[in-house]
C-alpha cells in the first residue's frame, strides 16, 4: 500500500489571511489501512502441497485483519493454470479462515504453485503459497 | 501364522512353487461410523502450524457426551518404520529361471476407516519406507507395489500402532495369479486391469493389458473376496468394468478370468460451445462424457475433454447414452455457467451442433437475526453440488442484504453467523427456478463447544469439520487456547 495512496494526514490547512485572522478548517484524521495477515495454515508456510490425483487434497489459512471493521476475501489458485475460487469460509469471532479442497489435481500441476491470497475490503492484499508436489499412485 | 502353498502353473506350464508367509488378524470389526446413526457426530480436527507435531484426528460423539463440554485429546503421533520385499518371477523371459526376492518400491497407506487419522507415503527403491500416524487401532494398512508390479499387493485390517512399534518387515510373497484376456482388445487402446479387495476398496496395483489382451495380476494375502476391474487408460475409449469374483480353495493355482466387453467401435462426436449470443465460447472449459447406458457394450465410460478457442471440441466415445457436462472455468467475474445434456450415441458420426453455455443470474436477498433485526457480516455460501463443487460467497452489508452473481443450478446453501449465538445452516437451494430473491432468518441449533488438546496442551487455530453421516453441518476454528463454540443444525 503506497502511502501516497492511504496518507495519513492530519487535516488541510487553510489560513486565510484576509482580515489578518487565522481560520483552521476541520480536522479530518484518516487511519491508513492494514493489510490482512495469513496467521496459520495447513501446510504451513514453507512446506509442499502434496497432492494425489485420486484423493481430496485439502489446504486452510487462518487470517486476521488488524482493522476491525475490514471484511476479507479469500481467493484460491494454481499457478498458470486455475482459478480455484474463494474456497470455503470459516468463521471464529476475530480470525476468518478458508478451506480448499481440491478434488481433482493435475499431472501437469506438478512444480507450480498453490496460492491463497486474502483481500480485505480496501484492497490490501496478503497471500500464501506452496509448490506442489503431485505423488506417483498406482 | 498361515501358510497357504500352491502350484503355480501359467501358460508355460510349471514354473514353482511359494508360501504365503504373512500374519494378519481376521477380518477387522465394521466400519464403526454408521450414516444412519442420526446421533452421532463425527468431529475431524486438522490442526495448523499453530501447533507442532499434531496429526488430523477424528472423534465420534452421541448424546452420551456433553456436547458443550467436549474434551478432545488428540493422540500422540507414532513412527512406523519397515522394509517390503517381494517374490517376482520372470515367466516370459527364461521358465529356468524362478524369480527372486526383491525389494519393492511400493505405496505405503495406514488409514483408520471413516477417520481422517492416517497417513500415505511412497517407500524409497529399496523398499524402506516411514510413516507417521496417530496412535491408535482399527487402522487399515495398505502397500500398494509400485516397481516391480508383478508382487502382490497387500492389505491389513484392525492394526494397532502404540508409541515406538518394531519394525516392520513385509514380505508380499508372490500372490496368487489371477490372470486371463480381454477378448477382441486391440492394443491402439491403452487399458490395465486391478484388483480391489472388495471388504475395503483398497486398490491394487494397476497392471497394463498386454498386447493380446492378456493380463495377469497377484492376489493379496488372506483376501478372498476381490473385485477385477478392467479400465481404460486416461481418456481411452474403452469401458470400465469390474467383476467380482470369490477365491476358494481349489483355486490354489490361480484363477482364470477371460472378459467379453461386447462392442467396441468408435464414433467420433464433435460440436461446438457457445455463450447464450451464439459466440463461440473460447476459454477452455472442461467437456464430460459419462456413459448412462452403453450399447451392446457392458461397463461404463467416462471421458474428459476440452473445447479449443474456437469453441470446437471432438471426442470419440462407444454407442451409447451420456450425460454430457461443460463446466467453464472459474472466474469471479465469468457471466457464463456449468451446464449439463443427454445425448444418444448411434452413429459413425455425430454432430451435437451448439452446445450453449447459460448465463449466471444475480440472486439477492437478505439475512434476519433471530429477533428479526438484520444479520450484518453474516457470509452466505454457495456450492454447486452437480459440477465442480465451486463455491460462491458473500457477506451481508449493514441491513443484512446481500447481493451475488452464481449460477442457476441446484447449491448447496450454507449460512454462516458471525457469532457463536446461531446456528450454522445448511439447505439446497434450488436456482433453477424463477426465485431468485431470498429472505433467511438466523435460528438457534445444538451448542457445540469444548477444548481441542494434547496431552492437556490446547490445539490453537485448528480446523473443525463436524459431519452427520457424509453430511458436513459445520466447518470452524479453535481459538488462541483450542476452545471452540459454535451451534450447528442436526437432523432428527
Amino acid at each position: 500500500m503506497s502511502f501516497f495512496n492511504k496518507p495519513l494526514f492530519f487535516g488541510a490547512l487553510f489560513i486565510p489571511l484576509s482580515g489578518g485572522c487565522y481560520y483552521w478548517q476541520p480536522l479530518e484524521v484518516y487511519t491508513p489501512n492494514s493489510p490482512p495477515e495469513i496467521l496459520y495454515s495447513d501446510p504451513p508456510m514453507g512446506a509442499t502441497m502434496q497432492m494425489r490425483i485420486s484423493q481430496l487434497n485439502p489446504a486452510f489459512v487462518v487470517a486476521q485483519d488488524p482493522d476491525v471493521d475490514d471484511t476479507m476475501q479469500f481467493q484460491w489458485f494454481i499457478s498458470g493454470a486455475v482459478i480455484l475460487g474463494p474456497g470455503e469460509t470459516i468463521v471464529q469471532q476475530n480470525f476468518l479462515g478458508s478451506k480448499i479442497d481440491i478434488q481433482q489435481a493435475e499431472e501437469n500441476w506438478h512444480g507450480r504453485t498453490l496460492t491463497c491470497i486474502v483481500v480485505d475490503s480496501l484492497g490490501a492484499t496478503a497471500s500464501i503459497s506452496w509448490p506442489i508436489e503431485i505423488l506417483e499412485e498406482n | 501364522m498361515i501358510r497357504w502353498t500352491y502350484m503355480w502353473a501359467f501358460g508355460f506350464g510349471l514354473l514353482g512353487c511359494a508360501d504365503y508367509v504373512l500374519e494378519e488378524n481376521a477380518y477387522g470389526s465394521e466400519p464403526s461410523m454408521d450414516a444412519s446413526d442420526y446421533r452421532r457426530l463425527r468431529l475431524d480436527i486438522t490442526p495448523s502450524n499453530a501447533s507442532e507435531n499434531v496429526l488430523p484426528q477424528s472423534f465420534w460423539i452421541d448424546e452420551s457426551f456433553d456436547w458443550q463440554n467436549l474434551d478432545l485429546a488428540l493422540q500422540q503421533s507414532t513412527t512406523i518404520v519397515g522394509n517390503i520385499t517381494g517374490y517376482t518371477i520372470y515367466p516370459y523371459v527364461d521358465v529356468s529361471i524362478p524369480g527372486e526376492q526383491v525389494p519393492v518400491e511400493a505405496q505405503v497407506q495406514i488409514q483408520m476407516p471413516n477417520a481422517i487419522n492416517g497417513a500415505i507415503v511412497n517407500s524409497d527403491v529399496s523398499g524402506n519406507f516411514e510413516i507417521v500416524v496417530p496412535s491408535g487401532s482399527d487402522y487399515q494398512m495398505s502397500i500398494t507395489p509400485l516397481s516391480p508390479q508383478n508382487v502382490p499387493y497387500l492389505v491389513l485390517e484392525d492394526m494397532r500402532f502404540e508409541s515406538e512399534p518394531a519394525p516392520m518387515d513385509v514380505d508380499l510373497g508372490e500372490g496368487l495369479p489371477i490372470y486371463g484376456r480381454v477378448l477382441d482388445y486391440d492394443d491402439d487402446r491403452s487399458a490395465t486391469a486391478q484388483l480391489i479387495d472388495s471388504h475395503t476398496g483398497i486398490k491394487g496395483p494397476q497392471v497394463e493389458l498386454a498386447e493380446n489382451g492378456y493380463f495377469q495380476l497377484r492376489a493379496p494375502s488372506m483376501r478372498s473376496d476381490l473385485t477385477v476391474r478392467i479400465q481404460g487408460g486416461d481418456n481411452t475409449v474403452f469401458p470400465t468394468v469390474d467383476i467380482p469374483i470369490r477365491l476358494e480353495e481349489q483355486d490354489d493355482d490361480g484363477f482364470r478370468l477371460d472378459v467379453e466387453l461386447g462392442n467396441l467401435d468408435v464414433a467420433t462426436v464433435f460440436g461446438r460451445i457457445v455463450n447464450l449470443d451464439q459466440i463461440a465460447y473460447a476459454d477452455r472449459s472442461t467437456i464430460i462424457f459419462e456413459s448412462v447406458d452403453l450399447t451392446d457394450t457392458v461397463g461404463s465410460i467416462l471421458v474428459e475433454t476440452n473445447n479449443d478457442v474456437n469453441g470446437n471440441f471432438t471426442v470419440h466415445l462407444l454407442e451409447g447414452t451420456y450425460k454430457m457436462t461443460v463446466i467453464p472455468p472459474y472466474s469471479e467475474n465469468s457471466i457464463s455457467s456449468p451446464t449439463s445434456v443427454d445425448i444418444v450415441i448411434d452413429a459413425e458420426h455425430l454432430g451435437l451442433g451448439d452446445i450453449v453455455l447459460p448465463e449466471r443470474i444475480t440472486i439477492t436477498g437478505t439475512v434476519l437475526e433471530q429477533d428479526g433485526l438484520p444479520s450484518a457480516d453474516t457470509t452466505i455460501q454457495f456450492k454447486d453440488v452437480n459440477y465442480a463443487n465451486t463455491v460462491h460467497s458473500t457477506t451481508t452489508d449493514e441491513t443484512g442484504r446481500f447481493t451475488i452473481k452464481i449460477p442457476p443450478v441446484l447449491m448447496q446453501t450454507s449460512i454462516l453467523p458471525n457469532t457463536p449465538n446461531s446456528a450454522i445452516q445448511n439447505f439446497e437451494t434450488d436456482l433453477r427456478g424463477d426465485i431468485q430473491s431470498f429472505e433467511w432468518t438466523l435460528q438457534s441449533g445444538q451448542p457445540l463447544s469444548g477444548v481441542a488438546n494434547q496431552q492437556g496442551y490446547a490445539v490453537p487455530f485448528a480446523l473443525i469439520e463436524v459431519f452427520q453421516g457424509d453430511q458436513k453441518l459445520a466447518t470452524g476454528l479453535t481459538g488462541e487456547n483450542g476452545e471452540f463454540d459454535f451451534q450447528i443444525q442436526v437432523e432428527e
